[in-house]
């Protein structure tokens, strides 16, 4: 099953940031498909989330953003 | 290295159990050497009971360290006596405590408290509540473009009507050390304020004595000092302690609790507060941790502060030198860039990248640094810095390595900032 982390709407506060988020949930789930739609204003690159996927098991493999958001597929490897 | 840095890893277990563990956090929190855990596990394991009115061995006996811990704090900050050392969980509690008690006690509607833009919200948040509840007023002294504070707006906010001035003695943020006895002088010149020191980022990192400050509080917290979470100290002139109205009430703070109560009302009421520093510690306090906090201080002393505050120069002045080299262009350092008026915190941005961004890919590769406003969000915002920082803080237990370590997992994030 592929589920999606919309992290879009998160607000940035004194406690919680989107990158932290999906970090965590990303280390926490146990589906071998996620879907993550951040704002480029909280992770600027997709080059951010290829570090990401790289260092707690998943691989991208499909990427696309637009002038405000990153669309990626992760998939568990 | 001032520092056999070596030697003294050997004495904290979690570089053992954590052998690639880059730690530069030591603002937010330090670990803890084997002494400090041995002192609170023997505590629990030999002498574990209640302080005060017991009679039997055991509790006399957690008395007798208890109270020798606050002796051994107020001979650290040079104190007169060890009953102006008030246990409290933490620094946030000590002003908390202090502000009630000095609000309740001595301010007046129209009074003014003045702190500083580049206050921790614990040094900040309990002076706007209290203010609000005794009608007072609070204002804000700024910083200039180097992070150093505005001592001329000082002069001009402190007059006749400041009853209280709460100045941090270095930031968290900005690693500047204020010049306290400057604030002092002019604090003493201009009303007859009390003077009120957040240490929190200080006394773990430089010799104090707070006779020499010539200031009248005092607070820090035991955790950013290798000593256990969960306790803290204020220490207060006696006779403004004396003063003071307790801000917390109960057990062991009184002497005499007499009430005679008829038909539901109190028609006799005789209350009178336990001697210093009792009156302020309400409660079973956390006399392990006090205890702990104790034989912390005494492994700082037998370092020697002053060889710590030379150490942490060393990798600040090393930390700032590389980080210019390697990623010039795309960092910004906040601070003071005399490195004789700043301690050992680097609080840095770099263009177009996030301080969470950065500090969540060092952590990725073992990295521990701090991200976001470090509970100091006005500064931030002061400094136009929607986003927060980046933060890097060393210790006694850091090394050269580390601030290469450091320094070489943000030069692989170089491509993406902008």
């Amino acid at each position: 099953m592929t589920i999606t982390i919309d992290l879009t709407k998160e607000d940035v506060s004194c406690v919680e940031h989107p990158i932290v988020k999906l970090v965590r949930t990303l280390s926490d789930l146990n589906e071998s498909e996620v879907i993550v739609i951040v704002s480029k204003d909280d992770i600027p690159s997709g080059k951010i989330l290829e570090m990401i996927a790289d260092k707690i098991g998943y691989k991208i493999i499909e990427m696309t953003e637009n002038e405000k958001t990153i669309k990626a597929k992760f998939i568990r490897i | 290295m001032s520092l056999n840095v070596e030697k003294i890893r050997e004495d904290f277990p979690i570089f053992k159990n954590n052998p690639d563990l880059v730690y530069l956090d030591n603002a937010a929190t330090t670990h803890k050497p084997i002494q400090v855990i041995d002192a609170v596990r023997e505590f629990y394991t030999m002498y574990n009971a209640n302080i005060h009115r017991g009679v039997y061995r055991l509790s006399v006996k957690a008395t007798e360290l208890y109270e020798e811990a606050h002796t051994k704090i107020a001979k650290f900050i040079g104190a007169n006596s060890w009953d102006e050392v008030v246990f409290t969980k933490n620094a946030t509690d000590a002003i908390n405590m202090i502000a009630y008690a000095l609000g309740f006690t001595f301010l007046e509607p129209g009074d003014e408290i003045v702190i500083t833009i580049m206050e921790h919200h614990s040094n900040m948040l309990p002076w706007i509540r209290i203010a609000e509840i005794r009608k007072a007023m609070v204002k804000f002294v700024e910083v200039n473009s180097n992070g150093i504070l505005n001592y001329e707006q000082l002069t001009e906010f402190v007059n006749k009507k400041t009853k209280i001035v709460s100045v941090t003695h270095v930031s968290n943020v900005l690693g500047t050390i204020n010049n306290l006895q400057r604030a002092s002088k002019i604090v003493r010149q201009n009303s007859e304020a009390m003077l009120i020191v957040d240490g929190a980022q200080s006394v773990p990192h430089l010799p104090i004595n707070v006779r020499e400050l010539d200031i009248d509080f005092l607070v820090f917290s035991g955790h950013k000092m290798l000593g256990p979470t969960g306790i803290g100290v204020l220490w207060g002139k006696r006779d403004l302690l004396e003063k003071m109205l307790p801000a917390i009430y109960g057990g062991d703070m009184v002497e005499k609790v007499e009430i005679i109560v008829k038909n539901g009302t109190i028609v006799y009421k005789q209350i009178n507060y336990n001697i210093l520093p009792w009156k302020f510690e309400a409660g079973t306090p956390n006399i392990a941790a006090g205890i702990g906090l104790a034989k912390a201080v005494e492994y700082l002393e037998n370092i020697g502060m002053q060889n710590i505050e030379t150490h942490e120069k060393e990798l600040t002045k090393y930390a700032i030198k590389r980080l210019n080299e390697e990623l010039e262009g795309c960092i910004k350092i906040l601070g003071p860039q005399d490195l004789d008026i700043r301690g050992g915190i680097v609080s840095f941005t770099m263009k177009g990248l996030d301080p969470h961004v950065i500090a969540t890919l060092l952590s990725m590769n073992n990295v521990a640094i701090r991200a976001g406003f470090h509970c100091a969000q006005p500064l931030h915002m002061f400094l136009g810095l929607s986003k927060g920082s980046a933060r890097a803080s060393f210790y006694i237990y850091n090394d050269y390595r580390d601030i290469d370590a450091f320094v070489n997992e943000l030069k692989k994030l170089r491509s993406l900032a902008k």
